[in-house]
């Protein structure tokens, strides 16, 4: 029997998490903008790859946490709620990267959209989780399975999202054997962003994943009080 | 009490903001010297179309990476356009970031509200309960 209120060392991992990402975030700031420079043809504009690669990454990452999961859950029947988290992060990472891509696609080439590969199957992606999100929320009952079989076909994509740029010719994304090239002073700056933004979202899904649990518990506590205390008059 | 509490988680978002705002706006202020010529030659180039990745492009100390698209006027590196979108990146980012985490803030006392509530009902249904039972033990 799981305890009803929180649990105090939680409280302190949360704490102890907090404090490492502050620390990591404030090092890859100093590096991404005192410390990295610029780079040669890409000026300025290349230090928002510093962010925008790690939020598309963490988008990638939700939807595969979100599909396994959600076969987890399928095959166990055990409760969904790393998958429901999942599917939030993968929304909001999701959207992160499809406001400072285009941003970015402004600067780099001219135009904030072009339907090549690689942007067309991350939109895709996004919209999925958006649909597997919306109908959790709005859908009854029945919504929480109809997600969990969305966000498995979200996770299906995440490849497809990855070799896109191998796949179809014709994309403007570089191919992906692209950080091993990186210079050492980006490859570091790029580890500690990437680094930092996946310890947030870490602590971002064990905190949804705790809220969905303590909710489902106090619905449990909720219904027994009303049981014990018999139908109203 | 309650007005405290919420005084100090408020004044906690209010130094976060302030902390992850502050590198970007030194940055600003700061770090690269915008060139207003480059800022001419961008209004005069217009909207260009998007160009193809050159997979010739080598990686040399400072380019970024084999095939990423390098910039056809070298004048674009440092107008301000840059910058502006470099710092809205950012802002974006965080912006998004910190209404999630207030969501999940009010998620946390919307929970702790509801467990006070359970917390009551159990008292008082208690409470109710050792009365009948001294009221069932006197008669």
């Amino acid at each position: 029997m799981h305890p009803p209120f929180p649990e105090k060392g939680s409280s302190f991992g949360l704490k102890a998490g907090v404090a490492a990402a502050s620390v990591l975030l404030t090092s890859s700031l100093l590096l991404i903008f005192f410390v990295s420079g610029e780079a040669e043809g890409l000026g300025l504009d290349f230090k928002i790859f510093f962010f925008h690669v790690p939020v598309a990454w963490l988008m990638l990452l939700s939807a595969m946490v979100a599909g396994v999961a959600s076969v987890v859950h399928l095959v166990r029947s055990s409760p969904d709620d790393v998958a429901a988290a999942s599917v939030e992060l993968c929304f909001l990472f999701g959207l992160l990267t499809m406001i400072t891509g285009p941003i970015w696609a402004q600067r780099a080439w001219g135009k904030p959209w072009v339907w090549e590969p690689r942007l067309t199957t991350s939109l895709v992606l996004w919209l999925t989780f958006a649909v597997a999100l919306m109908v959790r929320r709005f859908a009854g009952p029945e919504g929480s399975r109809i997600s969990l079989a969305l966000s498995l076909l979200g996770a299906c994509n995440v490849p497809l999202v990855y070799l896109s740029v191998r796949l179809w010719s014709g994309g403007l994304h570089p191919p992906t054997r692209v950080v091993p090239t990186l210079s050492t002073r980006f490859a570091l700056t790029l580890a500690a962003s990437l680094l930092s933004f996946t310890l947030i979202w870490f602590l971002l899904l064990v905190q949804g994943v705790r809220h969905l649990r303590l909710n489902r518990r106090l619905d449990a506590l909720w219904a027994d009080s009303e049981e014990k205390a018999g139908p109203l008059p | 009490m309650t007005s405290i509490l919420r005084r100090k988680n408020e004044l906690r978002l209010a130094a976060v903001l302030i902390a992850f705002l502050s590198p970007v706006v030194s940055y600003a202020f700061l770090a690269p010297n915008v060139d207003p010529a480059a800022d001419r030659v961008e209004q005069d180039a217009g909207r260009k179309e998007p160009q193809s990745v050159s997979p010739t492009m080598s990686a040399g100390a400072g380019s970024p990476a084999k095939g990423y698209l390098p910039y056809k006027s070298s004048a674009r590196k440092r107008s301000s356009k840059t910058l502006a979108a470099v710092v809205s990146v950012y802002i974006i980012i965080w912006a998004v970031l910190l209404l999630y985490l207030l969501l999940l803030f009010r998620r946390q006392q919307k929970i702790e509200r509801e467990l006070k509530e359970l917390a009551l009902l159990i008292r008082s249904s208690e409470a109710e309960g050792k009365v009948s039972d001294g009221r069932n033990a006197e008669a």
